[in-house]
């Protein structure tokens, strides 16, 4: 026979509310009190009553007794009950989704890849519940146990930022769990060791492949003028480190105790310094140094952004009129192609789909992103033309009207004529602006920007994000063919349109953190430890979670009517 | 000398009742009891002087109502009084309770009752039997005892719940002991308005005014209805219980007129009207 289990007993602590309530009712009762002859009538009269209706004697009791069943209910509903739980068992998958799983072994395979692969074989050989639970930079739980989430909560796994809160995690999974579960870790262990107290059986399996790493650390200028230098600091296993200043490359720099000197050239806004040779973890083999004073890039987003691309733009230095997007980590700009946009680029579009970003390099007038798929018969699409900017070839599909679609859907469409006449066609599924003319304006703005720029060797005088002139001969046509005059197309410039500003003098972009680029496996159990330090409030994903606030509003519940009950007596 | 209301022992034939305990054998109508098997006692008109005694409740219980049942029966009380001693009888007006009457004779003595009847004021419990017997210790001589109370004595509640007449409550053994002491009784139940249609609604605490006790309810149509059937009970059988022993029972609320409860009653005409 199947027994009810409960995936989070300890809200039934809730239940002792009822004693409160229940004094609450007794202090308030009666509303009033009169005086009488005698009671013996009215004693008779209720004991008749009580004798004959069963249910009149719970009427006084009505509002006590539907407070404490919507007391019992809602902890019940917060500690997750579940039927035949116990009998088969659960299993508790704790994913690390620290940036540092991002690391690649020999055949190009990363730790979370394997981490995914090992936690569905698992999910699919185990007979009860599953349930996933996130260690990243923030621990939360992913896929309750029971809800049968957990496949796709697998699937669905990205990297979340630098380092892993295993302690919460472990919390998380331990408050799901009891006697006879199992919580299984999966981790490369390149983390600070956490203490666990859960009832449940803990396994820590590694899913690294011990590949070594390097990382640039720290990275500043000194010096002025021609005694101007970058140094830094590398953990690892490096012998040198390679400086690229714009589209030059600097001499090569001797890695002696971790530290390094290298050149600097002033007439380039941004150093470059990367790592030499591959190492399984790439993303902090690179780090970026502002030159110049009062230089910048542009970029242009189109479109709502989403967390990554914010990331993205963090990382690229782009700020957003003073609402600095938080927790960015990840340098993660791509392309159509999949190809990580280059901070040398002189302009920048960056078209959000999704999750993820689809970038223009205005600096490669000819050499276009790859065209990955074409719809032709898409009744979203809207074509408009632009006279005289040819902005590239698709080299990837043949053909006079290519659709570039990014990861998440249809982006934009090119078509370029014989007589060098380019039609854009922007398709932003999930916004509007993205099929507004005005679009296809900031992108003719953009490229002719760069092309100026170019000519005169390099960035124009004057403050960056300046609104863009709409220029002449621009020939934009509605999907019906009709012509629109382009004056009266309005260019949302100050929405949309952010700067890239390396220009903290001394500013290191930092990939990852010394600790999240420290592959080696250090991570440890601790049993039943204290309480961790810096604790975080995690994202609502189960019931229990919403427990704070189910509280105020019972508490609040119970507050309104003791003050109505007051209100009538008085 | 005047025709009095009491039955006593002339020749005169006036009416039979029920005989109780105590009653003297020798008046027991042996020819009634072979048709009917009842014992019933023969009545006679006495022609001798009236002699009243008002027996008045003065308990707390009698301070409720708008006027108040006590405002109520001191009115009776004086009516009652007046018209006695214009008649030339003799009056007692004896509190319940309390040790000693007022006692007067003639129109003289009307001023002196009066103003012992304003005097009263209400407090302390009900214990009808045992204020009977107190005024029996007085060794009254008998006459027409005319009891004003609310009956509000609940020492043998239970029985009223069935409308029982056999019930044994203090009221009606107090009327019952009058009977065996050979007094005339006549009663005045009174009750007020607000114990006949209770203004009440909602959780409420009742409590006792004379012996403190508390009681929840939830008064509500059903409570209130089982209220009114339990107060109906009660008041009937008070009222057939008093029938069977040929006592007067008029039932009045603290509001009604009390000329016309007065007239009616010394005319001796049916209670029934003015009951509430």
């Amino acid at each position: 026979m199947s027994a009810w289990t409960f995936g989070a007993p300890w809200q039934l602590l809730w239940l002792g509310l009822a004693l409160p309530i229940v004094l609450l009712h007794l202090f308030r009762r009666p509303r009033g009190t009169v005086e009488v002859s005698s009671i013996w009538l009215w004693q008779a009269s209720k004991r008749k009553l009580n004798e004959s209706h069963a249910i009149q004697r719970l009427r006084p009791y009505l509002a006590l007794i539907l407070q404490l069943l919507a007391l019992l209910l809602a902890a019940l509903f917060l500690a997750e009950p579940r039927l035949g739980g116990r009998g088969e068992g659960r299993l508790i998958l704790i994913v690390d989704t620290s940036t540092s799983m991002l690391a690649r072994d020999g055949n190009g395979v990363t730790a979370l890849d394997a981490a995914r692969l090992r936690a569905l074989e698992l999910a699919q050989a185990f007979d009860g519940h599953v349930g996933v639970v996130e260690a990243g930079a923030g621990a939360r739980v992913l896929a309750p146990p029971g809800t049968g989430t957990a496949r796709r909560a697998l699937r669905n796994l990205r990297p979340s930022g630098n380092g892993a809160d295993a302690h919460r995690a472990f919390q998380l999974a331990a408050e799901r769990t009891e006697s006879g579960d199992r919580i299984v870790f999966l981790s490369d262990r390149a983390l600070r060791p956490a203490t666990y107290a859960g009832a449940a059986e803990l396994r820590v399996e590694d899913v690294s492949r011990g590949e070594s790493n390097a990382a640039i650390v720290a990275a500043s200028l000194v010096g002025e003028g021609s005694e101007r230098r970058a140094v830094g600091r590398v953990w690892g296993d490096a012998a040198r480190v390679h400086g690229q200043v714009g589209e030059r490359t600097l001499g090569d720099a001797e890695v002696s105790e971790g530290r390094f000197v290298l050149p600097v050239d002033e007439a380039f806004g941004v150093l470059e310094l990367r790592l030499e040779g591959d190492d399984a973890l790439p993303l902090d083999d690179v780090a970026w140094l502002a030159l110049g004073e009062g230089r910048g890039v542009h970029a242009r987003v189109v479109g709502d952004v989403g967390r990554n691309v914010r990331r993205a733009l963090r990382v690229l230095g782009v700020s957003t009129g003073g609402e600095a997007p938080p927790d960015l980590e990840i340098v993660r700009c791509r392309d159509a192609a999949g190809a990580e946009l280059s901070m040398r680029a002189e302009a920048l579009v960056l078209m959000a789909a999704g999750e993820d970003c689809f970038g223009v390099h205005a600096e490669s007038e000819n050499a276009w992103t790859r065209i990955t798929r074409w719809e032709r018969n898409d009744e979203r699409m809207r074509f408009v033309s632009l006279d005289g900017v040819p902005l590239g070839t698709s080299a990837a599909l043949a053909g006079e009207e290519p659709l570039i679609i990014a990861e998440h859907g249809p982006v934009a469409v090119s078509r370029r004529s014989a007589a060098a006449r380019t039609t854009w066609t922007s398709l932003w599924p999930d916004g509007a602006w993205g099929r507004d003319p005005s679009f296809v304006m900031v992108v003719q703005n953009l490229v002719a920007s760069a092309r100026r720029r170019r000519r005169a060797g390099g960035f124009p005088a004057g403050p960056p994000g300046r609104p863009l002139a709409v220029a002449d001969g621009v020939d934009v046509r509605a999907p019906s063919g009709a012509a629109v005059e382009s004056p009266a197309i309005r260019v949302p410039f100050e929405v949309g349109v952010f700067r890239v500003e390396p220009g903290e003098r001394f500013a290191l972009r930092h990939v990852l953190s010394e600790e999240e680029s420290d592959l080696r496996p250090r991570f440890e159990v601790l049993r039943g430890g204290a309480q961790g330090e810096n604790e975080r409030e995690d994202d609502v994903q189960a019931p229990s979670q919403a427990a704070p606030w189910f509280a105020a509003f019972f508490l609040l519940t119970v507050a309104a009517d003791a003050l109505w009950a007051g209100r009538k007596r008085a | 000398m005047h025709r009095s209301r009491r039955r006593g022992s002339s020749v005169e034939f006036a009416d039979h009742r029920a005989y109780v305990p105590g009653d003297d054998l020798r008046r027991i109508d042996w020819n009634a009891y072979a048709r009917l098997e009842e014992l019933v006692l023969r009545l006679h008109v006495a022609e001798d002087e009236l002699r009243l005694y008002v027996l008045i409740d003065a308990s707390a219980s009698m301070a409720f109502g708008d006027p108040t049942k006590l405002e109520l029966a001191q009115r009776l009380a004086a009516g009652l009084s007046y018209v006695a001693l214009h008649g030339g009888d003799r009056v007692a007006v004896h509190v319940l309770g309390v040790e000693g009457s007022e006692r007067a004779r003639g129109r003289q003595g009307v001023p002196r009752v009066l103003r012992a009847i304003e005097r009263m004021t209400a407090g302390g419990p009900t214990a009808l039997m045992e204020s009977v017997e107190r005024f029996l210790r007085q060794k009254a001589r008998p006459g027409l005892v005319v009891l004003l109370s609310d009956w509000m004595d609940f020492q043998g509640q239970g029985e009223y719940a069935s409308g029982d007449a056999r019930a044994v409550a203090p009221g009606l053994q107090a009327v019952d002991r009058l009977l065996g002491a050979r007094f005339e009784v006549a009663t005045f139940h009174l009750l007020a308005r607000s114990e006949l249609e209770p203004d009440l609604e909602g959780t409420q605490r009742v409590v006792d005014v004379e012996s403190g006790e508390a009681v929840d309810v939830h008064v509500d149509d059903a409570l209130l209805r089982e209220y009114d059937t339990r107060l109906r009970a009660f008041l009937g059988a008070a009222e057939s219980h008093c029938a069977r022993r040929g006592v007067s029972y008029v039932r009045l609320a603290s509001d009604a007129p009390v000329e016309r409860a007065l007239i009616a009653f010394l005319r001796g005409e049916s209670t029934r009207a003015l009951s509430p």
